[in-house]
């Protein structure tokens, strides 16, 4: 697309990247305060009991240790992004096996892990509630004595005829799908750092997500005024929705109170596999129909999402799950129920996606199964279905900008598809077999559902005298780069090389109220912030020159970094000394500009129905995988992957990849490898080495494909994809491995062990045959 | 909380020393990456740790009498990087070059895998086709011991608590041998073996009649071990995919996989049986190869 | 408690340790030297990657006492003067750079790499990557940067050659 920009479009390495090559990026656990104390949390061992008592003389005596908390130490009031149904350390019961009960704080990490061995807790033993469907079956066993049947949320909704969709179908299938809980991997294990002052303020430093969020339902937690916690952003080491909450937080702030001293506690990795916030695995039983042409006749499906012990964010994961897929496609008839069930496992919450690639994986294996009925191939069932601009969906969304068409072609196109599909053919060799897939998807730029009481971001541009400028937001960056795409943006508006522009990082105290970095949200909400509050600089700065020249300020632009006459172009000042008379006309103050973006005609969605459009924009994207399947292991090798994504405008194209990239590998985790299995409650891979996350050599080159229709509503018509790429990666994989051999995987991961015991089912003739209804 | 005190042994004495002034405590430390992981996840706390990385005499890869000298303390990486090995032991090459990571590589050792006894040590099924003699020091001297028999259970050798491993023999009757070391994990790199293969033999070149042929698996029951049926059944026998097939499903047959959260029972059977089979064409090829 | 010499980006330091402290322990908490990440404190990510006599090892498994003697480079030694190693200036250049939690110890392997084999491909640089986990970038760019080093490091330039 052309592109009159000079620093909007341009591929721009982020702009913290030499702290993070040299190693000056200070991390979470980088943090160190004078007279610091290591703590540890005391975890449950036991996925249901109820706590009899907790005897912590014998750790408080010990040397070194400066501070012992239970339950006591907190104001232990029930507390919850969504549902208040959490508490900073166990009170009554312990739900599942990593529930915090207490914690530590001594001089060193070694006495306050053998200040834990001293702690005495007599449990009473519960029967544990492990199973979903068991648990909402059976009301006798509750996780929650106030929540009957473990139901945390129920949905149900129904769009159009479905029923009569149903009857005038020419084929249709139902399946059940199921996921596993898989965790974010974040390089970077969670941490804070947190002390107190004096006069009762608290200063937490953490990798995070959006301090903001995270003070409100800190302030809840601690009982305490929002204005009197500082919540600091640190570099952070990755979080994919893994560190929008963290209970590790509320923790180190008692536990510093309690010594008296700043405290640190860093998670170890076993504490993150066992006791964060993984991906909710879900149960989805889906039908769905074609007519003889190919369209879609109606969708149907049941849910049910597993919430662990404790609900954080995923009711809205669960929402996400009922819901998004539907407007990918012109679909019309839909019935949906899906149920949010407690049971005695690891809390489940954000990741990458939000519930999308779970559904995705049920709907795009499905379009392949209702292809292959009416007999057309996967590119012509999605070109017949898909979106198109301007569209309404199903659920009232608006799709002000919709490219999945072209996605699908550039896909298809730069992979030959249709003519390389193999059938279930093998290669020469008899034991090898080759198949490629496809999959497309939906994902949002914003959801107007993340926060109830506001939509919107809120930025700060200030311009020294010198002309230097810093951005202020408070969106996270967690390594996506959105201080690089802010830069990029106030570089734009200002007329300035993106070297003269600095992001702050997010701080509670000097920060602009933000929500933070989910639900794709940053570069079009926050962004649109930015590009107001650097327009408002802007002006600002004009007003002042043309007062200098006596001109109207109507009569200047900014051009290129210089201050210009519209009249008589010749006639300019750049940018630093009219940075320099703005400032003087304000006696020497740097030139505030502030910027608020609300989003225009987006709304809550009905609390029964879901309906209402959730966000400004939705992007899109079709993925196309190879892969070579070798039958008499089951392993699946993934050769390549073509990615095409509706991204609206790249701000930053060379991010964009990275993001493509990176949900790539995610997704290719998902498909293949990643699991946390679970035996009575307990995970039996809490580590790197048995819970594996793609190595360097498990992931093929991928090729990125920016489709860049003009947004109405994003920024410089920008969209999201950080989220998006990540949706329809393990749906591929799977239509892949079916053209490969014929089978279709409908548990994840496809394991090599899963793929033997398909292909024998085959032989048996037992696999679902794949012919019409 | 953890107290360790640590010598750097300079000698085999100085070790078999330590060992007896600090007794069942004591625990040598090569590489050390299994012993940090031991004793981080509390399965053993030892007051003294004795270090042996300094030891010459456990040190290098070199041609002794009949054979080759691979001492206790080479690492993984030195392995694969030796002509030596390469040229006459490429299956053994290949197993080290399988362990971990470069990073792990560079650090763990030959001896600390085997001693470590684990059912998984991918050097392990090399080893044993290779037919490796074990030499070791203890207080009444030397003694040299064949690998097979080497391994008492999961995680235990037939080392004495005095006893010091002081490297290996591959024997100069299998250098430029057939071999074909074949692993199976989840994960491509950076990862344990599933279950694995090794193959070692002999054929006559003419019509590939086998002259001697060693089997050996891992993750195949508690302890590393020869395939001994399918050894049998190759012995003699003229090496074909057929027969590689058939060698397989003896070797599934006679191997003892248990169910872990890992892998089922079932499914290392299974690929024993293609592990085998491959490792046998491939020591084949190797055969052919060097014939042609 | 022992006394011991490190020596650390060309830097002798004298230290009181105990014997079983890492060598990740002790940059990190005793040297400040906290570019060395601890991602897992397993040997199963790579994040704490150093050099020690030019070859890369997991510091989370490496004793701090058997350190002695030997040169030690963190990912804070590499760059000479305020000039990034080409690696550094590749991993930047490309965008192999994400949240950065792995880079310290993807580019200490890099510059190992180069040294042992100043050319490799993209099939051998994504094995001798493959001890380091990386869970933002896919790879890919990283792959090009460590390409794209090779063609600015001379034999020889790399600092474990120094």
């Amino acid at each position: 697309m052309s592109n009159a920009y000079q620093v909007v479009g341009k591929r721009a390495p982020l702009v913290d990247s030499i702290d993070k090559v040299v190693g000056s990026a200070r991390f979470g656990a980088d943090i160190k305060l004078p007279g610091m104390l290591e703590g540890k949390i005391l975890r449950s061992p036991h996925p249901h009991a109820r706590i009899r008592y907790v005897d912590t003389a014998a750790a408080e005596a010990l040397p070194g240790v400066l501070g012992v908390i239970t339950a006591a130490d907190t104001p232990m009031v029930r507390y919850g992004t969504i549902i208040p149904d959490q508490t900073i350390l166990a009170t009554d019961k312990v739900r599942y096996i990593g529930d915090e009960v207490a914690a530590v704080a001594a001089v060193d990490l070694e006495t306050a892990e053998a200040a834990l061995r001293l702690i005495k807790v007599d449990y009473e033993l519960l029967p544990p509630v492990l199973d979903m469907e068991a648990a909402m079956r059976d009301d006798s066993l509750r996780v929650h004595n106030d929540v009957p049947n473990n139901i945390a949320d129920h949905i149900h909704f129904e769009r159009g005829d479905p029923d009569g969709g149903r009857r005038d179908a020419y084929a249709c299938f139902t399946r059940r799908f199921t996921t596993p809980a898989v965790h974010q991997c974040y390089l970077e294990p969670n941490s804070c750092v947190a002390t107190w002052s004096e006069n009762g303020s608290l200063t937490l430093w953490a990798p995070n997500q959006g301090p903001f969020a995270a003070r409100l339902v800190l302030a809840r937690a601690l009982v305490m005024p929002e204005d009197k916690i500082r919540f600091i952003q640190t570099f952070t080491g990755g979080a994919f929705g893994g560190k929008t909450w963290q209970q590790v937080w509320p923790i180190t702030a008692v536990l510093a109170r309690k010594a008296g001293r700043p405290v640190r506690i860093v998670l170890t990795r076993q504490e993150e596999f066992e006791a964060t916030l993984p991906r909710v695995p879900m149960i989805i039983d889906l039908s769905m129909g074609v007519y003889r042409d190919g369209r879609l006749a109606f969708k149907e499906t049941r849910i049910m999402s597993g919430n662990g012990a404790y609900s954080i964010s995923a009711p809205a994961v669960h929402y996400v799950a009922a819901t998004r897929y539907d407007s990918l496609y012109r679909l019309g008839n839909i019935r949906c129920t899906a149920d949010l069930v407690y049971t005695n496992t690891v809390p489940t919450g954000m990741f990458r996606g939000f519930g999308n690639p779970q559904m995705h994986f049920a709907g795009e294996s499905m379009m392949d199964m209702l292809a292959e009925a009416v007999g057309i191939d996967p590119v012509e069932i999605r070109r017949r279905n898909a979106a198109l601009p301007g569209d309404t969906s199903a659920h009232g969304w608006y799709l002000g900008s919709c490219a999945v068409q072209e996605t699908i072609e550039k896909a298809a196109e730069a992979t030959d598809l249709v003519n390389r599909r193999r059938g279930g053919r093998p290669l020469a060799d008899g034991k090898t077999f080759w198949g490629i897939g496809m999959a497309s998807c939906i994902h949002v730029a914003g959801n107007r559902t993340i926060y109830k009481p506001y939509d919107g971001s809120n930025a700060r541009v200030q311009v020294s005298g010198d002309g230097s400028v810093v951005v202020y937001s408070g969106e996270a960056d967690l390594g996506q780069g959105c201080r690089t795409v802010f830069a990029q943006i106030a570089a734009e508006v200002l007329g300035v090389p993106m070297d003269a522009v600095t992001v702050a990082a997010a701080d509670t105290d000097f920060s602009p109220f933000a929500i933070g970095t989910v639900a794709s949200r940053v570069t079009t909400l926050g962004g649109l912030a930015v590009d107001l509050a650097a327009k408002d600089a802007r002006d600002k700065i004009l007003a002042a020159a043309a007062e200098n020249w006596g001109v109207p300020a109507q009569a200047l632009d900014m051009e290129n970094g210089s201050v210009i006459s519209r009249s008589h172009p010749e006639r300019r000042l750049s940018f630093p000394v009219a940075a320099e008379i703005a400032s003087d006309a304000l006696g020497g103050k740097p030139v505030i500009g502030v910027g608020e973006y609300r989003t225009e005609g987006v709304v809550l969605p009905d609390p029964q129905t879901k309906y209402g459009n959730i966000a400004i924009a939705y992007s899109f994207g079709t993925q196309v995988a190879e892969v070579l399947v070798d039958t008499e292991t089951g392993r699946v090798r993934v050769l390549r992957f073509v990615a095409a994504h509706d991204v609206g405008r790249a701000i930053n194209p060379l991010g964009v990849e990275g993001q493509i990239e990176g949900g790539i590998a995610q997704g290719i985790g998902y498909a293949l490898l990643e699991e946390i299995k679970m035996d009575r409650g307990r995970v039996l891979n809490p580590d790197f080495l048995d819970y594996r996350i793609p190595t360097s050599v498990d992931i093929p080159p991928i090729e990125s494909i920016l489709v860049e229709p003009d947004d109405p509503n994003g920024p410089f018509g920008a969209k999201s994809v950080g989220e998006t790429a990540v949706v329809p990666t393990v749906a591929a994989v799977a239509n892949a491995i079916y053209d490969a051999i014929g089978v279709r995987l409908t548990d994840l991961p496809m394991t090599p062990d899963r793929i033997l015991a398909a292909l024998r089912e085959k032989r048996a003739g037992s696999q679902p045959s794949s012919s019409g209804a | 909380m953890v107290r360790i005190e640590y010598v750097e042994a300079a000698s085999s004495d100085e070790v078999l020393a330590a060992l007896s002034q600090w007794g069942p405590d004591a625990r040598l430390i090569a590489g050390g990456t299994d012993v940090l992981m031991d004793i981080r996840r509390g399965k053993y706390t030892p007051p003294v740790l004795i270090g042996i990385t300094e030891i010459p005499e456990l040190q290098g890869i070199r041609p002794t009498e009949g054979g080759l000298w691979i001492g206790a303390v080479t690492t993984h990486h030195a392995v694969t990087m030796s002509p030596l090995v390469l040229e006459r032991y490429p299956v053994l090459a290949s197993a080290s070059g399988k362990v971990g990571s470069h990073q792990i590589r560079n650090v763990a050792t030959i001896g600390g895998n085997i001693c470590n006894a684990v059912p998984c040590a991918d050097t392990a099924p090399a080893l044993l086709a290779l037919d490796a003699q074990a030499h070791v020091l203890g207080p009444e001297g030397k003694r040299v011991l064949p690998l097979d028999g080497f391994f008492a259970g999961p995680g235990r050798s037939v080392l004495a608590r005095n006893e010091l491993l002081l490297g290996f023999v591959l024997p100069d009757r299998l250098a430029g041998a057939g071999g074909s070391y074949h692993k199976h994990s989840w994960r491509e790199a950076l990862d344990i073996q599933m279950c694995g293969a090794a193959v070692v033999l002999t054929a006559d070149p003419g019509d590939c009649r086998c002259l001697e042929a060693r089997i050996a698996l891992g993750t195949a029951g508690p302890v590393p071990r020869r395939a001994d049926a399918a050894e049998a059944a190759l012995k003699g026998a003229v090496v074909n995919e057929e027969l590689a097939s058939e060698l397989g499903r003896i070797a599934a047959a006679e191997a003892r996989p248990r169910t872990s959260a890992r892998a089922t029972e079932e499914y290392r059977r299974e690929m024993i049986e293609v592990l085998v089979k491959r490792a046998i064409l491939d020591a084949l090829a190797h055969i052919k190869g060097a014939r042609s | 408690m022992k006394e011991i010499t490190l020596n650390v980006n060309g830097e002798n330091h004298r230290l009181e340790i105990e014997p079983h402290w890492t060598l990740l322990y002790v940059l990190r908490e005793k040297l400040d030297l906290v570019g060395t990440k601890e991602g897992c404190n397993a040997g199963d990510c790579g994040a704490c990657t150093v050099l020690i006599d030019g070859k890369a090892i997991n510091s989370c498994l490496f004793l701090a006492v058997r350190s002695e003697g030997r040169r030690i480079v963190t990912i804070e030694g590499l760059a000479q003067n305020g000039k990034l190693h080409p690696v550094q200036q590749a991993f930047v250049d490309v965008g192999a750079v994400q949240c950065g939690f792995c880079t310290p110890g993807m580019v200490l392997r890099a510059v190992s790499l180069l040294a042992e084999n100043p050319q490799p491909d993209a099939t051998e640089i994504r094995q001798a990557i493959s001890g380091n986990l990386c869970r933002c970038t896919g790879y890919v760019k990283i792959v090009q940067a460590i390409e794209l080093a090779a063609q600015d490091v001379t034999t020889g330039s790399g600092v474990s050659d120094e």
